[in-house]
């Protein structure tokens, strides 16, 4: 009996800005990369909406494949990433449906968030490698922000706190 | 090293001024484009070819890529190109492209018509064809058309951008990619973004998985925007900065090097007895098989 085969995707939300003046890119470009979700999302609604991307853009045969393994294992709000688990063989029709999302929530629930992009930063084929992954990732994301931070004293770092919190 | 070679110019024609609003949302756009990991991305100007040129040199290329985003270029490492693709619909209003093609570092066809088509696979000086994506294609590809187009050093273009608008386009754009993988048996193809705003900028994770649902094999999806995309941007480059393409001015690897190419700063003196050794010259291996 072979054993069932998974992966997991490691995803990040990201909230790109719109306009940017010459001024901006002056400043810490990390921060327009990164930033923390709002409140009104979780799990649920990140499932909500994969669920319709899958069906709208891959119709019903591509909402039953994927759905049959398909599991948000965690997602934090404060670092706006999180990791999804599928079938090895869907894992393209899951990222195809991730690559289409442009919005959470509806309008009728008063949770709507628009304006975002879901990006798939790795996949990996069990879930220890992908907390060392992250770990190691995070360490990186804190590095080069102290550096920012030396050369440049004069940003606001109050968006910051969400660095410090360590993946589950 | 990842390449885009296909972000919007805010302009319609060259009689249009640009908009510093739009302007600003470029800034935005490539931001994002660094932040998805990006290195090298082009900006792409397209006007229909019956619109005249200007005949200032200065006026050809309205991007002033250095003054607008030099700072962005330092901040971030990022590198920026400039294009011109060129809408063909009748080959007998074509306008001589020596003189423009100087001001951009990559010249591209799109041609709207089956002449054009012909036209542009044959005999147009070009480094990149492409083609409107959300509409209908004007005719059938045949597998010779292309091939032949491949062969002789021009790369064909797949636009991701035009999935993400509305309906009628993401269905034109799934039958169009198909019939370009098709015809092109998957050889010389580059992924590029067409970009219009920051959202529709999406990671290579994304991408590849898109092409491959829609048939691309997966070893070609990361190679078509990595190296051949870059050869695309190299060959473009030789043109104006090479001699036939075979001799350049610079040190060394020009091939994987694509920032030493185009300073201006080497100073090439006649041959004395002091400063002779300036000067190399480095042969540019133009045609690598992928």
């Amino acid at each position: 009996m072979v054993r069932l085969k998974s992966r997991y995707v490691l995803f990040e939300i990201t909230y790109p800005s719109q306009t940017l003046t010459n001024n901006d890119c002056k400043q810490n470009l990390l921060l327009l990369k990164h930033k923390s979700s709002p409140k009104q999302i979780n799990s649920k609604i990140i499932m909500q909406e994969i669920r319709r991307s899958l069906q709208l853009y891959l119709g019903d045969y591509g909402y039953g494949k994927v759905n049959s393994l398909l599991q948000l294992k965690y997602f934090s709000n404060n670092t706006s990433t999180g990791i999804l688990r599928c079938h090895r063989e869907d894992i393209d029709l899951l990222l195809t449906a991730l690559f289409y999302i442009n919005k959470l929530g509806d309008n009728t629930n008063n949770n709507y968030i628009g304006k975002l992009v879901i990006n798939p930063i790795k996949i990996s084929g069990t879930i220890k490698k992908m907390e060392q992954f992250i770990i190691k990732r995070n360490d990186r994301l804190l590095k080069n922000i102290n550096i920012n931070q030396k050369q440049n004293d004069t940003n606001d770092f109050n968006d910051l706190n969400w660095a410090n919190d360590e993946t589950e | 090293m990842l390449v885009d070679l296909n972000v919007r110019w805010p302009q319609e024609s060259f009689n249009t001024p640009v908009i510093e609003k739009d302007i600003a949302e470029l800034r935005a756009t490539l931001i994002t484009l660094h932040n998805v990991g990006y290195s090298h991305v082009v900006l792409n100007f397209t006007v229909k070819q019956q619109d005249k040129f200007p005949s200032d040199p200065k006026e050809m290329n309205p991007m002033n890529i250095n003054e607008r985003f030099g700072q962005l270029m330092k901040e971030t490492g990022l590198k920026i190109y400039s294009r011109l693709t060129l809408i063909i619909d009748d080959p007998s209003k074509g306008q001589s492209l020596n003189k423009i093609s100087q001001a951009y570092d990559i010249m591209a066809a799109l041609p709207v018509s089956e002449k054009g088509l012909t036209l542009a696979t044959t005999s147009l000086d070009i480094d990149l064809l492409t083609f409107d994506y959300g509409n209908r294609f004007p005719t059938f590809l045949k597998h010779k058309n292309i091939c032949g187009c491949v062969k002789r050093g021009v790369k064909v273009e797949m636009v991701y951008g035009y999935t993400l608008r509305d309906l009628s386009q993401r269905r034109q754009f799934v039958q169009n990619v198909r019939s370009v993988i098709r015809s092109s048996r998957s050889r010389g193809l580059v992924i590029s973004g067409g970009a219009r705003n920051s959202l529709e900028v999406r990671n290579i994770l994304g991408v590849t998985a898109l092409f491959r649902t829609l048939g691309f094999p997966s070893d070609k999806c990361s190679k078509a925007m990595n190296d051949t995309a870059a050869l695309v941007l190299l060959n473009g480059r030789l043109r104006n900065k090479s001699y036939k393409q075979t001799v350049t001015v610079g040190s060394g690897n020009i091939v994987h090097d694509i920032e030493g190419l185009g300073n201006d700063t080497i100073k090439i003196v006649k041959r004395g007895s002091s400063s002779s050794a300036n000067i190399k010259t480095e042969p540019a291996t133009k045609k690598m098989k992928i």
